[in-house]
């Protein structure tokens, strides 16, 4: 056997992945940078488009209501905050320090929140706390020493619900802190004779700091930004996201709601770079060498941790138990005969089955187009080599959605995408994007985009968790990348592809900020009626749908979840003997 | 297929030579390459023979990975040009090359089989299912893992992980076979015998082949022909054993294998000085009166009880002895550089030495005995204050 | 690996058939319309059955946000009809230039009264609505309260913070109240008597049927809405009773129009010659008292015999034209107003 000619036929990976990568980038350019773009423009100028430079932002901070709005956001924001993290702490010690049984089922409860609109948060607490609540009423007169009323109208109830919404995803970001721990630590402060409460505050606090801070940072974002919970209990106490709302959908004021949005982005991107700067300090507390804490039995601290994860769970069942039986009661509070009228949407606003349906065929949709998105973005950037300055741009365009609130993605899609013309420099130049208005396809874009973030580094992880030389043994082999991408590169990744879509469906079917100013007539949507009926006064239909939104959620949820594990299986097969 | 290089030149002797372009093998000429501004190969050129199998040795970090992933296509130089059978590939991407490569992390896809892996780059080439399983089979079996066809990577050892490795690069028929530190994952009995086997193979498909390494025994088994690099420069070009006995630079000297290296000697004519001790040198070393260094193996270095009746021999005492397995190293100090110590010069000349157990039985040393030692002349290399080999060792670097 | 095969055709093909949805097309018109959602559905079967070639897209919101998002549309309005939107509304566009005044069939038996007196009107009334209290009977009891009859009742103390009403920015409702008010005490008093029952408001909704459907879920006593609403949700079964206040009770017109675009579809005004039909007034006075056309049908169950003595003269006109002034007004006095409880 000797030697064959160097030059061999091959297919020149350049152009597809130049093409791949010019795709993306416009993706990233049409779906964030110009509508970014045009938020900008929107709050520097007036109502017929000429150019009034702070204006705005004076009338927003010299008008009472709004500069209060803005304090309200701040503190309920604040106060949500601090009250949801001791107790996601303490949540997620139980399920990583203790030997508590029904871990599993207390992860699966504690998650629940994310799978509801956050209006139902909202509604629940209606029907709890409210004048006629069960709580108020002392279980309708029954238990009449239970019966308080907590004035639930205004920042109480806004804080509650927040509380509860934030609850799952602190919980997850301090699971993933307290899980990442080093065994050696805690035997080094034990060898040294170190109490209980001394290797709390030495080692594990320490440990965890991070991640609490970055807990607190999402939780913050999160109640600033939300525009459910406020809507439904907020009554008259205004918050940025309902006063955008106010101004948009309310008195059409585009170009003071852009400013508004502008006003409450501010502090999110200052939690989002502050949180990223701590992040970074933070890698290399755990290494490689490090040995995971298993925990040992305690029976009272494992006692009294079991009885907590059980009482928080209990509120999340309870405040999901409670819309459900509202949205199955008669005539709340004074006939609670079954019924299922209330799931009959016909006489309510916001579309009904039609709505629901549409959500779920978007919800679908969003799941394609955002896994493609972003894993087939990520896996441009971790595994090709050309063209890095795409492909860096490509990265930091990836990261932005993830400090953008749904309120300001929404906005800017609807300053973009409905005007007919742009108007730049005086000339009006026909937007051709316009035409994607009012259609299934821009709210798929505007979800996939709100939520592109944690789809992204999902696969960027998973990504980089296969060896870096694939690429280049396939490519040595003369085997094009789509090639490789398809026979290895998918078949390793499909488990965390199949978490993206999951994690893209149960979003897009919940989300109602982003979507709320882009729906049109032809395309309701389930979470946008939510909000219409519960405008309209009609809370139990409310309840209703956003019941069949969790359940819609719960089912797909354990569809992919199934899908997932298939997919692990089978990796398992490849592993062992 | 000879394993010889072509001439006794020495190393870096190739660059002086007009490039002439052969018909087959690997041809580097004046690869430069940065990353960031910061250059990781600089003006590095290499021909590699026909069938020649060729180890890249060097410190972490001396461009030996970027130079192979140059050659592979898989980094783009900044200047300079690869050549592979002749013919020019440097604007050519990897797929167009025909190099097929082994990576240290064997780089195997972990939910094909064995079988699957092997055929990967044989889908477009062959026609006909019947006939790529076939080859993959043969290759398989080449490799001595045919009953292992259907596992797969997870369920093979880290040593047949890589067998399956150099069969899927060896399936599309490679013009060069590239090897990034193939068995620095492996243990070391895994790794002697895949040694063999590599060369081997290599030696029976007759390809051309460049493997990089960090570990020098291997190379210094391995190679036809080795390079050391050092800072992204190739350092020396030649034959283990000249590497090894003829060093072109103190660095290659220091990387390869134990050198003692007493500093600070005066030349005058063929004789080196220092303290009080005059040591002949094979050749004269040019300028009279420059500093040089005078290295030595250990293992050169003789030891005995008596004197001995030649020259550069002196009394040492031993001020340590160390057991090795294969022999005691001994590490001695001159007594005639006592003076020089006092002065707080270079430390006084102390040395190290091999003695294998008989001899040292022989003798019956133990620390603190006085001795009497021999630097055989021909076995002494000299460096220039630049760190160049001078007078009688192989020619300088470029 | 198969699986990955798979997957990609299938996600291949999903695209594919979003793209394709994203493009539409067909014979549409567009409706904006701030009718009730539980009455609409019943007039669109009526028209679907008897224009079944025409699709009619509904945009239902309350009236306030129904004419901001007209009115803000006005470069590149997307409905082709103004459906059952408040009178003072319709006046504000049409001084906007944002109507094209047209003549429905029948337009002769509309009373002139409620219509523009254009010729051909910009716009044409189909029925009026006006504020009611709907007021929880039980809850009422519980607490021990009287019945409220009138505006001035409202300021007792017992029912503070038991009172809701409809912002009158958002709502049409909202704004038909107060108008009303400061028609019948004046400015000056009007406002005062604004100033004393924001202090018994337990909220402002941002809708109209809101007050009234939370009166009948007992979260507030008093809901500050309108009629029909109260009669609806009573024959429904809630606890509520409807009381009209004896001071009078403000009320708006709600009236169809045309709107102006370069290409004006014949469906529009197909669909506004079934606005003011026979058929379906008949269906507007089955629940409705005042329509503009005389149906001869005597006024729904639980409104008095003769339902125009409930509301006061009412200025359209003039309503219209202080609307802004009277929106700012009440922004500055009572927008978020609020209590940090």
């Amino acid at each position: 056997m000797t030697a064959t000619p160097a030059r061999r036929r091959y297919v020149n990976d350049k152009p597809a992945q130049a093409v791949l990568l010019a795709g993306s980038l416009l993706f990233m350019t049409v779906g964030l940078l110009l509508p970014l773009g045009e938020l900008a423009v929107k709050c520097l100028t007036d109502a017929n488009g000429a150019y009034v430079g702070p204006d705005n932002f004076i009338r927003f901070f010299s008008a009472a209501s709004l500069a209060r709005a803005l304090y309200h956001s701040l503190y309920v924001s604040l106060m949500s905050t601090l009250a949801a993290l001791p107790p996601a702490f303490l949540f997620a010690y139980s399920l990583t320090r203790t030997t508590i049984p029904g871990k599993a089922f207390f992860r699966h409860i504690a998650m629940l929140p994310l799978f509801a609109p956050t209006m139902l948060l909202g509604v629940s607490l209606v029907y709890l706390f409210g004048r006629k609540g069960i709580v108020t009423s002392g279980l309708f007169g029954a238990l009449p020493w239970l019966g308080i009323d907590i004035g639930l109208y205004g920042s109480t109830g806004i804080i509650i619900a927040e509380a509860i919404l934030v609850f799952p995803p602190s919980v997850m970001i301090l699971l993933t802190a307290l899980a990442n721990s080093d065994a050696r630590l805690y035997e080094a402060a034990e060898s040294l004779g170190a109490n209980k409460p001394e290797i709390f505050w030495s080692v594990t606090l320490p440990g965890v700091k991070y991640g609490v801070t970055s807990a607190a940072f999402v939780c913050f974002t999160l109640v600033f930004t939300d525009f459910g919970v406020p809507k439904v209990v907020g009554g008259n106490y205004g918050v940025l996201a309902t006063d955008i709302y106010k101004q948009v959908v309310g008195q059409q004021n585009f170009n003071l709601g852009a400013t508004i949005s502008v006003v409450m982005l501010l502090p999110t991107l200052l939690a989002f770079i502050a949180d990223n700067w701590l992040r970074r300090r933070q890698e290399g507390v755990v290494n490689s060498r490090s040995i995971p804490l298993v925990p040992k039995r305690n029976a009272t601290r494992d006692l009294a941790c079991f009885a907590f994860c059980l009482c928080a769970s209990s509120v999340i069942l309870a405040v999901f138990l409670t819309a459900l039986f509202a949205s199955l009661a008669n005539l709340w509070p004074y006939r609670l005969t079954p019924t299922l009228r209330h799931y009959n949407f016909r006489d309510y606003a916001g579309g009904g089955y039609l709505a629901f349906w549409n959500s779920v065929r978007m919800a679908g949709y969003s799941a394609l187009l955002g896994t493609a998105m972003t894993f087939g973005s990520a896996y441009l950037v971790e595994k090709t080599r050309k063209f890095a300055w795409a492909r860096r741009t490509v990265y930091c365009l990836s990261l932005a959605p993830l400090a953008l609130p749904g309120l300001v993605v929404g906005l800017a899609y609807i300053f973009l995408f409905n005007s007919a013309v742009f108007s730049v420099a005086g000339r009006e130049i026909p937007n051709p994007l316009s035409r994607l208005y009012g259609t299934m396809l821009l709210l798929v874009v505007c979800n996939v985009v709100h939520f592109y973030t944690v789809g992204f580094l999902t696969a960027s992880a998973a990504l980089r968790q296969l060896d870096r030389e694939f690429e280049a043994a396939a490519e040595s082999l003369s085997v094009p990348f789509y090639a490789t991408f398809r026979r290895v590169t998918l078949p390793l990744c499909l488990p965390a592809v199949i978490d993206i879509a999951g994690y893209f469906f149960v979003s897009s079917m919940a989300t109602v900020s982003a979507v709320i100013f882009l729906y049109t007539p032809d395309l309701q949507l389930a979470s946008v009626a939510v909000v219409n009926m519960d405008d309209a006064g009609d809370s139990a239909p409310a309840a209703a749908m956003s019941i069949l939104i969790v359940a819609a959620n719960i089912m797909a949820k354990a569809v992919f979840e199934l899908a997932s594990r298939r997919a692990r299986k089978a990796a398992e097969r490849w592993r062992n003997r | 297929m000879t394993a010889a290089p072509e001439k006794g030149n020495g190393g870096g002797a190739f660059p002086g030579r007009r490039a002439e372009t052969p018909d087959r093998g690997l041809c580097v000429r004046g690869v430069c390459k940065s990353f960031d501004r910061t250059p990781v190969l600089t003006n590095v050129s290499l021909q590699v023979a026909p069938g020649e199998f060729v180890c890249v040795l060097g410190p972490s970090g001396c461009g030996k990975t970027t130079l192979l992933r140059v050659v592979a296509g898989l980094e783009t130089p900044d200047s300079g040009s690869v050549l592979i059978g002749g013919g020019d590939v440097t604007r050519i991407p990897t797929a167009g090359r025909g190099v097929g490569i082994v990576f240290q992390s064997y780089a195997l896809f972990p939910n094909l089989t064995a079988l699957q892996n092997v055929a990967f780059g044989l889908r477009r080439r062959e026609t006909g299912a019947s006939s790529i399983r076939q080859k993959a089979l043969e290759l398989l079996d080449l490799v001595g893992l045919a009953e292992s066809a259907q596992k797969y990577p997870g369920q093979l050892s880290g040593g047949q992980q890589q067998r399956v490795a150099l069969a899927r690069a060896l399936a599309p028929e490679p013009s060069i076979l590239l090897l990034d530190e193939p068995l620095s994952a492996l243990d070391a009995k895994v790794r002697q015998s895949l040694r063999k086997e590599i060369r081997r193979l290599q030696r029976r498909l007759g390809i051309t082949a460049v493997m990089v390494t960090h570990d020098q025994e291997e190379a210094l088994t391995m190679s036809d022909r080795m390079v050391v690099m050092h800072k992204g420069r190739l350092t020396q070009f030649a034959s283990p054993e000249e590497i090894y006995r003829l060093p072109s630079t103190r660095f290659v000297a220091d990387f390869i294998g134990a050198m003692n290296f007493l500093e600070g000697w005066r030349a005058e004519g063929a004789i080196a000085r220092y303290g009080g001790i005059d040591i002949r040198l094979p050749a004269p070393l040019g300028a009279d009166g420059s500093v040089v260094t005078l290295a030595i193996r250990p293992e050169d270095v003789q030891i005995g009880r008596d004197l001995f009746p030649d020259e550069n021999a002196f009394v040492a005492t031993v001020a340590e002895m160390e057991f090795r397995g294969a022999g005691y190293y001994l590490t001695l100090k001159a007594l005639t550089a006592l003076k020089a110590l006092t002065d707080g010069g270079k430390g006084g000349m102390r040395l190290e030495a091999l003695l294998s157990p008989l001899r040292a039985s022989q003798l019956k040393i133990g620390a603190g005995d006085c001795v009497k030692v021999r630097l055989p002349r021909e076995r002494l290399i000299c460096f220039a204050e630049d760190g160049t080999a001078v007078g009688f060792a192989g020619g300088g670097p470029e | 690996m198969q699986t990955g095969k798979t997957i990609l055709l299938t996600a291949a093909a999903l695209l594919a058939l979003l793209i394709g949805s994203a493009v539409h097309a067909g014979e549409a018109i567009v409706v904006y319309t701030a009718l009730e959602d539980d009455e609409y559905p019943a007039y669109l079967e009526l028209f679907a059955k008897q224009h079944p070639d025409i699709e009619v897209k509904i945009v239902r919101d309350s009236t306030g946000i129904v004419t901001a998002k007209f009115l803000a549309e006005k470069d590149n309005p997307r409905a082709d009809v103004i459906w059952g939107l408040a009178a003072t509304s319709l006046i504000t566009a049409q001084k906007g230039n944002l109507l094209e005044p047209y003549a429905p069939k029948g337009i002769e038996r509309v009373d002139p009264q409620f219509r523009d007196s254009g010729q051909p009107p910009a716009w044409v009334g189909i029925k009026a609505w006006e504020t009611g209290f709907i007021v929880n009977t039980i809850e009422l009891e519980q607490r021990g309260l009287p019945m409220p009859k009138t505006y001035a009742d409202l300021l007792k103390p017992g029912y503070k913070g038991l009172i809701v009403m409809a912002n009158p920015a958002s709502s049409g409702t909202g704004y038909l109240t107060v108008s009303g008010i400061i028609q019948i005490m004046g400015e000056e008093k009007g406002w005062a008597y604004l100033d004393r029952l924001d202090d018994n408001m337990m909220q402002y909704t941002h809708s109209g049927s809101k007050p009234a459907k939370m009166a009948g879920q007992g979260e507030c006593v008093i809901g500050i809405s309108f009629g029909y609403r109260g009669l609806k949700q009573k024959s429904s079964g809630e606890p509520v009773e409807t009381i009209w206040p004896a001071e009078g009770s403000g009320w708006d017109l709600e009236a169809n129009a045309l709107v102006k675009k370069p290409a004006i579809k014949d469906a529009a005004r197909t669909f506004l010659d079934f606005a003011i039909s026979d058929e379906v007034m008949r269906l507007y006075a089955n629940i409705y008292p005042i329509t503009s056309v005389d149906t001869g049908l005597p006024p729904p169950k639980g409104y008095p015999a003769d339902p125009k003595s409930l509301i006061i003269e009412n200025d359209l006109e003039a309503a219209a034209a202080a609307r802004d002034g009277v929106l700012a007004e009440w922004s500055r006095r009572y927008d978020g107003k609020s209590e940090s409880r």
